[in-house]
């Protein structure tokens, strides 16, 4: 019996944000939110499935600076120190909640109980190195994990410098293979940002596959026989899959989206910010600052109700719901795989969902939940069957060849998220570092002295980290600017301090010294890289 | 690491040669040049022992350098650690135009300027500074033969960089930052990289082109055009930024969505 088949992509990536000389620093906890909402999540999903016999298949990419991070000593004993207090502070609301509100007591118990298992898994099951599961069910065939550019630069602005597109692309396998042992077959160009000719860059490096939204085929130099429902082949042989508008909307979307439901966490309403001062004050930034920890005992209710006006939220009625959603998701893909079938004769289509990791279980919630459904409900399906973008590349015997047309995901599919007022002014100083990086590599090509080599190579690190879209992102949403504007200006000065010290030939070791320690992301940077013209 | 500092602190003290100083600084790894004197070489040392001292833990002060708003939480207040100034240059006297494709029907670009450029645009001889667009779409360009030309009147002592309206999606620009002299010539002082933007169209292509991958045979056939029906969205337009908030409207997010995701 012919049937579609699907590819679910999580997309998972955070900026490299380590700073090594703050016990505590606020930015860290995006990575230990993601940690406990988003990635252990979708490993004990891998686990129950696994337990289960379900045949799972998922594709993920996990960025560079991700994977960095994940591996980090001193990040993953900041993490668990962290899971600690949390799980300190989940006893003391079992208490608490026992005279307030009996859904409230449940999920206080929940969530103690929940955070304890996650602290079981990051230390004793993977031994604080989250990268140990997502190899595991790689090896086991459950996941495809791919790449993506090395600090999620913006590839179409480093257009005219074929050197920085290089380094992004030859960091981004080398530090793949550093951390899962093989060779990346695929990846995710960060912000699914296309140029027409960036694929024989990705062909250099033995990229085999990689994402782009809808419009990269729709608008491609040829028309795309079968829309977005068949991969194509470009010119330089690279397998392009593109996005499926409609699982994206049925997930998104504001009105007829999943996330959205009326029993689904609320995420504003946090005991960060709603217990009172004194007795939350060990748990939150230790500035005084309140913040999210995670424990939230709040649900939707209704998008016109206030947040002080939010009823109490219970775990279970959100899985059914998660379940009604994930049945509901496969119904809506079967019955557009039977229109595809019907349109392409027979042919089997070739849905691509992508999304942000990081949407399935920090913004909702219930997203992991949801995807373990849906796995195991598909497993039964006659008409879906549920594969990684690795094998459609396995199994494939005649593909369009086409050219995706210039495009991105962002805002409006083109580049202007990335260039417009709040960040444009970034632009001269990158560039304007691609070309001193090049100019220092060539005039030390063949460099012998080990400091000189340790701050060139430090160079790198500075501009790859200055060079990650996440800071143009932020100041274009104008949340955490701050932070993404200082980031952005410190990793210029210290990369123009550095090109100072090789051009006099002077080298302050102790600022070198710090630098490396401050900036500790790719132990293997190699400005040689940059030679490559 | 404290030790060894300490040790190094305590021996600093002490009476030292010029031998003894060199001969520590450079196990340090420090450069010593001929020249330098004993004093020299001691402020090195000192410098060295103040620097590695900041990278310690226990010098690690626990105000944060940073804020981020979380959007329920008050905004808070900077705090520097290492005081470490990333006041960037405003200009790196280099020549340089640089045109990026910003959607379909927009580029952006930004100038930088030498001192001797700077300093003659502000002459008597420059009656008007221009940037001068050309849609130079697969031709070889010779400065003449550009198939359309825009130009648009620029102040440089208050601008660095412009956003222009470009009339042909998937045509390639090429911009000039250029002048009119007193005898009413124009004459270009910067040229730009070749500016690609985006097409915002289906194919006009009636080819199709197919790779048959167990037979390695690549065929070429007449296109039938697209099976799929699609409903394509207006792009191009500022407007569409709200996108980027559509969680919000859903009723979760809070202090940063990580990634361009609109649709």
């Amino acid at each position: 019996m012919p049937r579609g088949q699907m590819i679910f992509v999580l997309h998972a990536h955070l900026p490299y944000i380590h700073h090594p000389e703050y016990p505590f620093f606020l930015e860290e906890h995006w990575l230990f939110e993601a940690m406990t909402e988003t990635y252990i999540p979708i490993l004990r999903m891998f686990k129950t499935l696994e337990q289960e016999k379900i045949p799972t298949k998922l594709t993920m990419s996990i960025t560079p600076p991700l994977m960095e991070m994940l591996a980090n000593t001193d990040l993953q004993n900041k993490y668990e120190k962290h899971l600690e207090k949390l799980i300190e502070l989940a006893r003391k609301e079992v208490h608490r909640t026992a005279s307030e509100h009996p859904i409230k007591h449940k999920m206080a118990k929940y969530y103690l109980g929940h955070i304890e298992d996650t602290l079981y898994i990051f230390k004793e099951q993977y031994k604080k190195n989250l990268l140990n599961g997502f190899k595991e069910y790689m090896a086991k065939g459950y996941l495809d994990i791919i790449t993506c550019n090395a600090t999620h630069g913006y590839l179409p602005f480093m257009e005219q410098y074929p050197q920085a597109i290089r380094a992004q692309l030859e960091q981004a396998v080398k530090t793949y293979e550093r951390h899962i042992g093989v060779k990346p077959r695929g990846i995710w160009l960060a912000e699914c940002a296309y140029f027409p000719g960036l694929d024989k860059y990705l062909a250099e490096y033995g990229i085999e596959y990689f994402f782009v939204d809808s419009h990269a085929l729709w608008y491609a130099d040829e028309r795309p026989r079968y829309g977005v429902y068949r991969p194509v082949i470009t010119p330089n042989n690279i397998f392009v899959f593109a996005r499926d508008p409609e699982s994206s909307e049925q997930v998104w979307s504001a009105q007829i989206g999943y996330p959205g439901d009326s029993r689904y966490r609320e995420f504003y309403r946090d005991i960060g910010f709603d217990r009172e001062y004194e007795y939350i004050r060990p748990y939150i930034d230790p500035n005084g600052v309140r913040m999210n920890t995670g424990i939230k005992y709040h649900k939707i209710t209704s998008k016109d109700v206030p947040l002080e006006r939010k009823e109490y939220y219970d775990i279970d009625d959100a899985k059914l719901t998660a379940y009604e959603h994930a049945r509901d998701f496969l119904k809506k893909k079967e019955s557009q795989i039977d229109y595809l079938l019907n349109l392409f004769e027979g042919l089997e289509p070739i849905v691509v969902a992508p999304f942000d990791a990081e949407l399935f279980g920090h913004w909702w919630y219930e997203g992991p939940v949801f995807l373990e459904y849906f796995m195991r409900e598909a497993a039964k399906s006659q008409k879906v069957r549920v594969v990684r973008a690795c094998d459609v590349v396995d199994w494939i015997e005649k593909v369009q060849i086409l050219t995706p047309a210039a495009s991105s995901w962002g805002a409006n599919g083109y580049n202007e998220v990335w260039v417009n007022g709040t960040n444009d002014w970034i632009y001269p100083h990158l560039h304007e570092m691609a070309e001193r990086m090049t100019e220092v590599a060539k005039e030390h090509a063949n460099e012998s002295d080990p400091i000189k080599i340790r701050a060139l190579n430090q160079m790198v690190r500075e501009l790859l980290l200055a060079q990650s879209s996440d800071w143009a992102f932020i100041m274009t949403t104008r949340t955490s600017v701050e932070y993404a504007v200082n980031r952005t200006k410190t990793h210029i000065k210290r990369f123009l301090n550095l090109y100072d010290m090789i051009k006099s030939g002077t080298i302050d070791i102790g600022e070198l010294q710090r630098l490396e320690y401050v900036d500790d992301i790719f132990p293997d940077a190699d400005y040689k890289m940059y030679l490559k013209i | 690491m404290v030790n060894i500092l300490k040790e190094l602190e305590e021996w600093l003290v002490q009476e030292r040669t010029i031998q003894e100083l060199k001969a520590k600084a450079k196990e340090l790894g420090l450069s010593v040049k001929k020249q330098m004197g004993k004093n020299d070489v001691r402020k090195l040392i000192e410098r060295y022992i103040e620097r590695v001292k900041v990278v310690q833990p226990e010098n690690v002060n626990t105000s944060r350098p940073s804020s981020a708003t979380t959007a329920t939480g008050p905004a808070q207040p900077t705090v520097a650690k290492v005081k470490e100034d990333i006041s960037v240059p405003d200009t790196y006297n280099k020549d340089k135009l640089v045109a990026m494709p910003v959607n379909p029907h927009w580029i952006h670009m930004y100038w930088d300027l030498s001192y001797a450029n700077r300093e003659f645009l502000k002459s008597q001889e420059v009656k008007r500074i221009v940037l001068r667009v050309y849609d130079v779409t697969f031709i070889e360009f010779d400065g003449t033969n550009a198939h359309r030309t825009f130009e648009v009147t620029i102040d440089i002592n208050s601008l660095k960089n412009y956003y222009m309206t470009v009339p042909m999606p998937g045509a390639h620009y090429l911009v000039e930052l250029g002048y009119y002299d007193v005898n009413g010539n124009y004459k270009y002082v910067l040229r730009s990289n070749l500016c690609r933007v985006p097409v915002n169209s289906p194919s006009q292509s009636t080819r199709e082109r197919w790779m048959d991958l167990r037979k390695r045979r690549r065929i070429v056939m007449p296109s039938g055009g697209m099976l799929t029906p699609v409903v394509e969205r207006i792009s191009g337009s500022v407007q569409g930024l709200e996108h980027l908030f559509r969680i919000s409207s859903v009723g979760s997010i809070s202090f940063i969505h990580l990634s361009g995701k609109g649709m």
